[in-house]
């Protein structure tokens, strides 16, 4: 899950990163070297999309918070507004701590070239280590990085101790990525995070039980926020850009590979998916809880409902009752617009339970992709009419 | 012969007595797989589906001689879990749980790499080679014996794939999954070259994803082999910045995470590759009967 700015701010503070001090709008720190104002949206590049804006007097502040609050970056509703105090700035750094998934290790990124997209960095003015998860970070590879940035004295002195304490947020927070652009060095010599990037890892967020859910998800379609509700893991495709077209469908799947390929076989034939929900082990809490999953599906109001399970060890049955128990209820799609590809121990038996419930039953994924796309085209030659 | 596992395989579950382990026994015992016993801490004694119940891994491999664990033990133990497994000198443990938080992921990598442990997962759905040994979630009753190896993070593709497999006349030497975590014990690469060193595989099967880069280094492999490889890469579709389930599934940023360039990678490599899953069965008609295996 990816944090907001002022969210990944408030986690490197913990570990003792400096930041700016600063504040979310309509409450303003002090400052006698002016204010920044930032919008708290997730997507990058919010500087060139007039998501940061300086301001030199409070009440030039308030009217430029007030002009960015509610608004949008993009497709992106702005989540708050942050301000904080300017910054001086003698020079920009990057620092970056990271999940390297191909190599299953903690890498350390930082350049002397701050305050730019790090892909459009050279190779050869960026430092990279590896941390071996057995040892730690390890005194030569911090004294590696500060070397390669050309930095002295005492402020080198105090760049090592940051690079600790990044690795640190890394790891006690069990985030995936915690970048700091632009990182910068004061006149006074002291290191300021004058940005953050976190994103923490979903997994890992039993260990941390107070730590509210990140802001970023309130502004969530209710289809998302009833997803996770519900423990499963949902995509809505209506926010993508473009918008998925008209007639949609709407796909369930068991498994992160079989609801991906799923979703191809509709996407790739050119037809709109308004999302999908991967079951994530739903079925075994329940037909009853299986059911309210099926309702959300419902959620994203397509045109076409696929549901596409194939189970090893597991009886359908459950999942047949679960989704003829959601198709009975208010608001559900009619039954002739629901396609079911189901495999899995005893399953004549939902065959059977389906068939008789109204719905189109078929084992071959084949068969139930050509017959989505076939109510699909359908459906549209209807609507042109 | 087959990788990773065989006839000759001796398996111990690990958290035996638990409720997913416990089913595991019982479907090894019934379907045949070697199966020599299993692990749960203060239940040493007891039998389970026929087998032996030993406090520890050491004990356990004293008594039968173990190679292979399949770790299905609570989320909350299983770093200790594997620890275990690696330090009693294990050469292949399958994790099979998921929702893993990635920094106990890379914890567990490097102790099984530097100790010698082959190390399947997280979030492994296991690997079975049918008629032999099945230390993995799929149903004995679905697969047939073959001679077409299959290497996939996922483990419901690779039902799909096994189900196109079959339709079209063919069956499994060995299926491996790797799990679909962002950081795993044993990558595509690794389990190419020990299906290129099989004589009863003629054709491997490599199902990649959307994130990361794994799949390059399988590209790599792969050009170098004599064994023909054929590759399918799903959620081509998938939105970006969408998880899909797969804790490692998300199309990102980075240009090499998206399937498109996987897929470009491996057909410019001389490699085939399938669209769709439901193409996978005939592509590989077509593979074998375009490059017949050199008979060695």
């Amino acid at each position: 899950m990816k944090l907001l700015e002022y969210e990944g701010k408030a986690l490197l503070a913990r570990h003792g990163v400096a930041i700016a001090f600063g504040a979310l709008w309509p409450q303003v720190p002090a400052s006698d070297t002016g204010w920044m104002i930032k919008a708290q949206v997730l997507a990058g590049g919010r500087g060139k999309r007039g998501g940061i804006l300086a301001a030199q007097t409070r009440e030039e502040v308030d009217r430029l918070a007030t002009k960015m609050h509610g608004s949008a970056l993009g497709n992106e509703p702005v989540h708050a507004v942050y301000v904080e105090q300017k910054l001086r700035v003698a020079k920009e750094y990057y620092l970056a701590a990271l999940v390297d998934r191909d190599r299953g290790r903690v890498s350390v990124i930082a350049s002397a070239a701050g305050g730019v997209d790090i892909e459009q960095v050279p190779r050869s003015e960026i430092a990279r280590v590896e941390v071996d998860p057995l040892i730690g970070l390890a005194g030569f590879q911090v004294q590696h990085l500060r070397r390669s940035l050309g930095l002295q004295t005492e402020a080198g002195t105090q760049f090592e101790d940051l690079v600790r304490r990044t690795v640190d947020t890394l790891i006690e927070e069990d985030a995936e990525l915690v970048e700091i652009n632009p990182l910068i060095l004061t006149p006074e010599g002291r290191w300021v995070a004058a940005d953050a990037k976190v994103v923490l890892d979903d997994d890992a967020v039993f260990r941390h039980p107070d730590r509210p859910g990140p802001v970023a998800w309130s502004t969530d379609s209710k289809f998302m926020q009833r997803c996770r509700e519900l423990g499963v893991i949902g995509v809505d495709s209506r926010v993508c850009v473009p918008a998925p077209v008209r007639p949609t469908v709407a796909l369930l799947g068991n498994g992160a590979g079989l609801t991906m390929a799923t979703y191809d076989q509709i996407a790739l034939s050119g037809v709109g998916v308004a999302g999908a929900i991967e079951l994530h082990g739903a079925l075994a809490r329940g037909v009853a809880h299986t059911a309210e999953v099926i309702s959300t599906l419902f959620l994203l109001e397509a045109d076409v409902v696929f549901i596409n399970a194939f189970y090893q060890l597991r009886s359908t049955d459950a999942l047949a009752q679960a989704l003829l128990s959601a198709l009975s209820a208010p608001r559900a799609p009619l039954r002739e617009c629901v396609v079911v590809r189901m495999r899995g121990v005893n399953q004549e038996m939902s065959k059977k339970l389906l068939e008789e419930g109204g719905c189109f039953y078929t084992p071959s994924l084949s068969d139930a992709t050509a017959r989505v796309l076939q109510l699909v085209s359908t459906l549209s030659r209807e609507a042109v009419k | 012969m087959t990788i990773l596992v065989g006839a000759d395989s001796r398996i111990l579950v690990q958290g035996i007595t638990g409720t997913t382990g416990r089913l595991f026994a019982e479907k090894m015992v019934a379907h045949g797989t070697p199966l020599v016993g299993g692990v749960t801490p203060g239940k040493g004694g007891e039998l389970l589906a026929g087998v032996p119940v030993f406090n520890s891994m050491r004990e356990a491999v004293a008594a039968t001689g173990a190679d292979a664990v399949l770790s299905c033990i609570a989320p909350q133990f299983v770093t200790d879990g594997i620890f275990e497994v690696v330090d009693a000198g294990i050469p292949l443990v399958c994790l099979y749980i998921e929702n893993i938080p990635v920094h106990d992921a890379i914890r567990m990598c490097a102790y099984a790499k530097a100790r010698g442990t082959r190390m399947l997962g997280p979030n492994s759905a296991g690997v079975v080679s049918p008629g032999r040994a099945n230390m993995s979630d799929l149903n004995d009753n679905n697969m047939r014996p073959g001679r077409i190896g299959i290497v996939s993070k996922s483990g419901t593709l690779t039902y799909e794939v096994i189900d196109e497999l079959h339709r079209h006349g063919h069956g499994e030497s060995t299926v491996v999954c790797l799990g679909g975590d962002r950081v795993i014990g044993t990558d595509y690469a690794d389990v190419l070259s020990l299906f290129e060193d099989d004589p009863d595989t003629d054709l491997v099967v490599v199902i990649g994803e959307p994130g990361g880069g794994l799949e390059y280094a399988a590209v790599a492999q792969a050009a170098a082999m004599r064994t023909p490889v054929l590759a399918y890469i799903t959620g081509q579709g998938s939105p970006p910045d969408a998880r899909m389930g797969h804790a490692g599934a998300v199309v990102g940023d980075d240009e090499r995470s998206r399937p498109q360039n996987k897929m470009q990678a491996f057909s410019s490599a001389g490699i085939a590759v399938a669209r769709l899953v439901t193409d996978v069965g005939a592509l590989v008609t077509q593979t074998l009967e375009r490059a017949p295996r050199a008979s060695s």
